[in-house]
């Protein structure tokens, strides 16, 4: 017999994720619920949101629920640059994260209790703009329509992402704006 | 009293580093007044997605984060009754303008604020609220401690 996992995102908890994602006003705010909300839903250890810098190549923290403050200082947890998120633009599941050849940091996350890792690449549009990763204890399976909802909600996500960012950048050009002679503004 | 400084905290590692920075500074403690300041915004569809028992216990958390700053300050050296935790619940639309709304309040002679070490991704998604206080504050010093 094969075994199915239950499935724990319901249309409730979909809505409620979803319509968090539209009206949040701080995006690591929403971040912090989102991986939270994740970990309780499925009872697993930790989850975390990171942002990709696509000039340095590289990832960056944003927040997480679970993780030690002396663990996330060695994140992203790879030899190099092993992103095969954005390669295929598909959740990659990491069954034996410790034992993982590509993983650099073995003795931090042996030291942290990992033991399985369910990464979903966070995309806007069709650009990967960071992941979401889920980490267990144990290792885990995740029902299909589950997994399919966490990588729409990533998506959703990674609108907002870019969209905050523009938000920002706006302002630094308001900024900036201002500062320049009334004559150079006048017209518009 | 003659310095009043104003800290701008979270829960963050930053936050932490700044109350390293301040505790390690050569101060004269009864001569200087601190606010430990918590901006906290509720946000909109947070009772849907968290629950409302768990957004109902998050002012109180920030109570404790700011508590526990207040009881490292006093380990350090600095009078209690010179501290005041000041945890804001008025709903601001950005960090930023909560904390000035704050600096109008309390007129501080210095604001500190932590910035961690950020790529322009990184400043991109999030913003920096300390670049935001350093152009709008006036006739107040304002400290950022970087990490």
């Amino acid at each position: 017999m094969v075994y199915v996992p239950e499935r724990k995102i319901n249309l409730a908890q979909y809505r409620a994720i979803s319509h968090a994602i539209s009206t949040y006003e701080d995006v690591v705010l929403l971040g912090k619920h989102i991986v939270e909300s994740i970990c309780r839903s499925f009872d697993i250890m930790a989850a975390t949101v990171l942002v990709f810098d696509d000039r340095e190549k590289k990832l960056y923290y944003v927040c997480s629920h679970g993780l030690s403050d002396e663990y996330l200082r060695k994140q992203p947890e790879f030899e190099e640059n092993f992103l095969q998120e954005f390669v295929t633009g598909q959740p990659v599941f990491f069954e034996d994260f410790r034992n993982d050849p590509r993983v650099k940091f073995k003795e931090a996350i042996q030291q942290e209790g990992i033991v399985s890792m369910l990464s979903f690449p966070i995309k806007c549009r069709k650009n990967v703009v960071g992941l979401l990763k889920l980490y267990n204890n144990d290792t885990w399976m995740i029902h299909d329509e589950d997994k399919s909802s966490i990588f729409v909600l990533s998506e959703q996500f990674g609108l907002v992402i870019d969209n905050n960012g523009l938000k920002n950048f706006l302002e630094e050009v308001r900024a900036v704006m201002s500062n320049l002679p009334l004559r150079m503004v006048s017209g518009i | 009293m003659g310095n009043k400084i104003l800290v701008a905290l979270n829960d963050s590692l930053s936050s932490r580093t700044v109350l390293d920075y301040i505790g390690n500074l050569s101060l004269c403690p009864d001569d200087l007044q601190i606010i430990l300041l918590h901006v906290f915004r509720k946000p909109s569809g947070g009772e849907e997605l968290m629950g409302k028992k768990y957004m109902n216990q998050q002012p109180a958390k920030y109570s404790a984060v700011l508590e526990d700053a207040k009881q490292y300050l006093v380990n350090k050296g600095f009078f209690p009754e010179n501290i005041e935790n000041v945890l804001v619940t008025e709903p601001y639309p950005t960090i930023a303008e909560g904390i000035i709304e704050q600096v109008r309040l309390f007129s501080p002679t210095m604001v500190i604020i932590g910035r961690k070490r950020m790529s322009k991704a990184e400043e991109f998604v999030m913003g920096d609220v300390s670049i935001k206080l350093v152009r709008a504050l006036e006739g107040t010093a304002v400290l950022v401690v970087k990490m």
